[in-house]
């Protein structure tokens, strides 16, 4: 699964790194969303499965490889 | 298909959110809509009423819907066209209006203001109005929360964000509270509209007014000041754009977080229990904010969304322009989405919540209104403990909020 950012949408509101903290970190110091891996591991997606469905903006999205 | 028209017809005539008993609760007919017409077409309001959960985020994510009210099929016939033809020319340049091109490019030029970190920065003077308010209550003597505490702080954060004197916050809630009556101006009783039309002119003229001054009178490090230059240097803004960004951040600014303060302090006055454990352990105000706006919700209906063809929902037929009212409050009390909505649970997780709404339009201002409503409500209770309801809450009459005119308390000795 490859995990998709709109940085268009994207306000770092962080509420995706609550939902799946190994994908996604602030940095606090530019103030804008990191993104750790692009490919996600299988164990890992449900989690951003989850970060997908929560983020308010709607700025993620996912896709089969 | 005779019978179940006259059947949803009977329904829509049910539905009466401007009486006092929906107002004081409107949650059993929010109830009876989810239950028995999910997607209602409301006669009074022109408009169809969407309750559900599922059915409401998947609006607030459809393509096929705009914010934009100048789709809405009775859009031309609002007098504001011929009387207050300066607002619609606003409305145009305003973010619920831009295509998706331009909303982004306008919206990327504050949204780093309003980021959680960026809010939070400004939580010292959102402190220091709060208090500036509140040194003004007499303890021990009766305190009215939404007149004299909830009213006057929003309107004073959103003026220090964009550095305007404190003389200005009557006009900003003057202009705030006609342009949100205008969201549905088919509910603005005949003889009012011109009154409304004129608080929305001094409200254009004001901002105007505002602009220019801090145009010859720039600001380092100023929101305004950089709207202005961006302005200015010309790509990246134009000056209607400026004006109606202005507009909505007063607007948004100035009223919503009022009625989410008010409801706070209500809902944590009817609760002692809860009272208690927040006084214990203040972070609880987080959950109890979320909480009220998930279980109290301070809007009578919703937010709008028009339909930009012909199209179906879930098999009922939506012409072209038709408004589909998108009921947040009935969608976060939905048992097909929330476990036990009709329990105040201030630790349930609020990841879910659409009370800011979701997607290209949500709430700019989100995180500032959960930084007012924890800082006002928090320094509240926290300085007068033994604070008490005096009598019962007094709602006032309004087309789209649950108003409350007055909330008056005992406060108790300060702490």
């Amino acid at each position: 699964m490859r995990l998709v950012v709109d940085w268009d949408r994207c306000e770092a509101n962080g509420v995706c790194v609550k939902a799946a903290p190994e994908v996604f970190r602030l940095d606090e110091a530019e103030d804008r969303l990191n993104v750790l891996m692009e490919e996600v591991p299988s164990e890992l997606q449900e989690k951003v499965e989850r970060a997908v469905r929560v983020c308010p903006r709607q700025a993620l999205s996912t896709r089969e490889k | 298909m005779l019978e179940q028209q006259s059947h949803a017809a009977g329904r829509s005539a049910d539905f009466k959110p401007f009486s006092s008993e929906y107002t004081r609760d409107p949650y059993p007919a929010l109830e009876r809509l989810r239950e028995s017409a999910p997607l209602l077409y409301w006669d009074e309001g022109r408009c169809w009423l969407v309750s559900r959960y599922a059915m409401v985020v998947q609006l607030l994510r459809d393509p096929r819907f705009t914010t934009d009210r100048q789709a809405w099929e009775f859009a031309s016939a609002n007098p504001a066209h011929t009387q207050c033809p300066e607002f619609v020319a606003m409305n145009k340049n305003g973010l619920f209006s831009l295509d998706q091109a331009a909303h982004t490019r306008v919206r990327k030029l504050v949204s780093p203001s309003f980021t959680p970190r960026a809010t939070e920065r400004l939580r010292p003077a959102v402190q220091a109005i709060v208090d500036e308010v509140l040194s003004t209550a007499e303890a021990g003597e009766t305190f009215d929360v939404a007149r004299d505490f909830a009213d006057k702080i929003p309107v004073r954060v959103i003026g220090a964000m964009l550095g305007i004197p404190v003389s200005y916050q009557d006009k900003f809630h003057h202009f705030a509270d006609a342009v949100i009556q205008q969201l549905l101006p088919m509910l603005i009783p005949p003889g009012s509209i011109e009154a409304n039309f004129a608080a929305i002119r001094e409200g254009i003229a004001m901002i105007g007014e505002i602009i220019d001054d801090r145009r010859k009178n720039p600001i380092e490090g100023d929101i305004l000041t950089s709207l202005i230059q961006a302005e200015e240097l010309g790509d990246r803004l134009n000056k209607d754009e400026l004006m109606a960004l202005v507009s909505g951040l007063i607007v948004g600014g100035s009223e919503t977080t009022v009625h989410l303060i008010g409801f706070m302090v209500l809902n944590l006055l009817r609760r002692p229990a809860l009272m208690e454990q927040v006084k214990e352990n203040p972070e609880l105000m987080k959950g109890v904010l979320e909480e009220v706006l998930r279980f109290d919700n301070f809007g009578k209906l919703g937010i709008t969304r028009y339909a930009k063809e012909d199209t179906e929902v879930e098999g009922v037929p939506i012409k072209k322009g038709q408004m589909m009212v998108l009921l947040l409050n009935s969608a976060m009390r939905d048992a097909s989405a929330i476990d036990m909505p009709d329990a105040f649970d201030p630790s349930r997780e609020s990841v879910t919540s659409i009370a800011f709404g979701n997607g290209a339009h949500f709430c700019l201002g989100a995180n500032l209104a959960r930084l007012e409503g924890q800082v006002a409500v928090g320094t509240l209770v926290a300085r007068y403990p033994e604070m008490q309801l005096e009598g019962e809450a007094v709602f006032g009459p309004h087309p789209l909020i649950r108003k409350l005119d007055s909330l008056k308390v005992r406060l108790g000795p300060p702490r």
